[in-house]
């Protein structure tokens, strides 16, 4: 498959420190990427450096081997779309509305028309949102305004999409929802891209877990080849116990493992 | 897209209603049969007091609720008004200076126009910096920078007229009660070129403000050139605040409860709270106006008095609500 995104040296330097660097990755269309990490490995800044909001200091982002330094910020948002981790609204707008703005990219004329409309309806669809459709947003759960949010990006009509610690707020059982979904729509074609803390859901649904440390990948691959615990260990700090239940391989806190 | 031209069509009659009621409510009572008439006092009182003051409250209210509604959705804070942001005081100070130094009385109103549009864009120039600072100033901080804007320029205010003439220390003292005094109609043709393109161009970019009322992180991520739609916005709010303040003098209050009330009833979509906002913002102000001048008739209270008499309870009220949210 082409790859989407291609990589190259990339790094971030902010204030003389560098945040990322010597980043070199291909990710193709139909891959679940989870970006695993320490806090401070870079992440955050990586997935932003994809997304075009992060300036890039040495190396390049190539996104369908177009520099995306030379794409407009409205072309970008019909290619990439990015879902942030907890939004909150200063005023009562709709989940729909919300879910509308997603349209902004493709919007030219002053009133939404028929294919806004369709889109919108669909992107509500894949995250199970029409029943919340006509609801003030800062009243919904946080499940929900995460799914809100997801749907709304849904609704650019991307080929990529970016997720920013999207389950860290949700219960067990909105973050499967969130990653079966997220797992249909590579199977449509996405690249999906979502940093996350949690280990065990990457070792579910990642079809490729990046491991940052520090700024750098200290590892890449699918969660099988990364369930090691040396390099658990070298990455995260603390031992962590590797089992493999039904294929997968989740991983066993240990209490007490950061003082030994 | 029915309900949009319902609230609209709404909007537009309360605004015509008070157009046509108001110039009737005064001191003089009137009515329409005798302002035809060619030379009599009533058609004296209508044509050259009450309808070029009635169509000033119309425009200057819209045009402060108009700068209410865009401060509010960029600051991303219902408190948010030129008045609060201490924009209107930075007009105020400009519109000082130039009556100080007689830019005033020289090329008629030129000169008090610039200084009051220089001193509204300074003062939201530095509002925005300190905002844009960190990445999430807390209203609060903006609200304390905005007095603290306003005491100073208060403070530079009354310097200045301490060490002018008499004379002109008088004209700043008048022009500081802040009130929509009868002007001629040509101050009124110049103030609408400055105050409806300002106006239009808001409501074009209606989006660009539902975008930015979320974030700006979020507003590029949909993308927006958040950039250069911040400062189409705040070149138009300072025209807006500016413009206005320097025919009027300081109103106080006059962006906030209209905002507030139309996105509590018609919700935030800028599209249609931007054109309610300007035409019930207007009528607003001309019933205030209407009420200042009847009820101590045949004394006049300036217009300022009763939207501070009526905003700051409001403003008060819908800080105290949002507190116990929060908590």
């Amino acid at each position: 498959m082409k790859p989407v995104y291609q990589i190259r040296d990339l790094a971030v330097v902010k204030e003389g420190r560098p945040l990322i660097s010597d980043i070199n990755l291909e990710l193709a269309a139909g891959e679940l990427v989870v970006i695993l990490g320490p806090n401070g490995a870079g992440k955050s800044t990586l997935l932003k450096a994809l997304s075009g909001i992060e300036t890039v200091s040495a190396g390049e982002v190539l996104l369908g081997g177009e520099s995306i330094a030379k794409i407009g910020r409205r072309e970008m948002a019909r290619q990439v779309a990015m879902v942030e981790p907890m939004l909150d609204l200063p005023f009562g707008y709709s989940a729909e509305q919300v879910v509308m703005m997603g349209r902004a990219p493709h919007m030219d004329a002053w009133f939404e028309g028929a294919e806004d409309w369709a889109q919108v309806d669909a992107a509500l669809a894949v995250m199970d949102c029409q029943p919340l459709r006509k609801r003030d947003y800062r009243n919904l759960s946080s499940g929900e305004k995460q799914r809100v949010l997801v749907a709304s990006a849904l609704a650019q009509q991307p080929c990529v999409l970016l997720l920013d610690e999207s389950a860290a707020f949700l219960d067990v059982k909105h973050q499967i929802e969130l990653f079966e979904a997220l797992k249909r729509l590579t199977v449509q074609g996405y690249l999906i891209v979502a940093v996350t803390h949690d280990w065990n859901l990457a070792a579910a649904w990642a079809s490729r877990i990046i491991l940052l440390k520090n700024g750098r990948v200290a590892a890449a691959g699918s969660p099988a080849e990364l369930s090691n615990e040396a390099l658990l260990l070298d990455v995260f700090g603390v031992p962590l116990e590797v089992m493999t239940i039904q294929g997968r391989p989740p991983v066993v806190l240990q209490p007490g493992a950061s003082r030994g | 897209m029915s309900r949009f031209w319902r609230v609209l069509g709404a909007s537009v009659l309360i605004s015509i209603a008070a157009l046509l009621i108001c110039p009737l409510i005064g001191p003089t009572p009137l009515d329409y049969s005798k302002i035809f008439t060619e030379g009599s006092l009533e058609a004296q009182i209508f044509w050259l007091a009450r309808l070029p003051r009635v169509l000033l409250a119309l425009l200057a209210g819209g045009a402060l609720a108009s700068a209410g509604v865009l401060f509010q959705a960029l600051m991303r804070d219902a408190l948010a008004t030129p008045d609060t942001l201490g924009v209107s005081s930075g007009a105020s100070l400009g519109a000082v200076v130039a009556i100080c130094f007689g830019w005033s009385d020289s090329a008629r109103l030129g000169g008090l126009w610039t200084a009051s549009l220089l001193g509204a864009g300074i003062v939201l120039m530095i509002v925005v910096g300190l905002s844009s600072r960190g990445r999430n100033v807390s209203s609060f901080t903006l609200l304390l920078a905005g007095i603290t804007i306003n005491s100073m320029c208060v403070a530079i205010m009354l310097f200045l007229q301490s060490v002018t003439s008499l004379g002109r220390s008088l004209a700043i003292t008048r022009w500081l009660m802040g009130g929509v005094d009868a002007v001629e109609y040509r101050t009124l043709g110049l103030l609408s070129l400055f105050v409806l393109p300002a106006t239009a161009v808001l409501i074009w970019r209606s989006h660009h403000w539902n975008l930015l009322a979320v974030g700006q992180g979020w507003a590029s991520a949909k993308g927006l050139d958040t950039r250069s739609s911040l400062r189409l916005g705040y070149a138009a709010g300072s025209i807006l605040a500016g413009s206005v303040t320097a025919i009027t003098g300081p109103i106080g209050f006059a962006g906030l409860i209209v905002p507030h009330a139309l996105r509590m009833l018609i919700g935030p979509d800028h599209r249609l709270l931007l054109p309610t906002s300007f035409l019930l913002g207007g009528a607003f102000l001309a019933v205030c106006d209407a009420i200042g001048r009847t009820v101590f008739a045949p004394a006049e209270l300036p217009v300022g008095v009763i939207t501070a008499l009526l905003g700051g309870p409001f403003f008060l009220w819908v800080l105290t609500s949002r507190a116990t949210i929060k908590n």
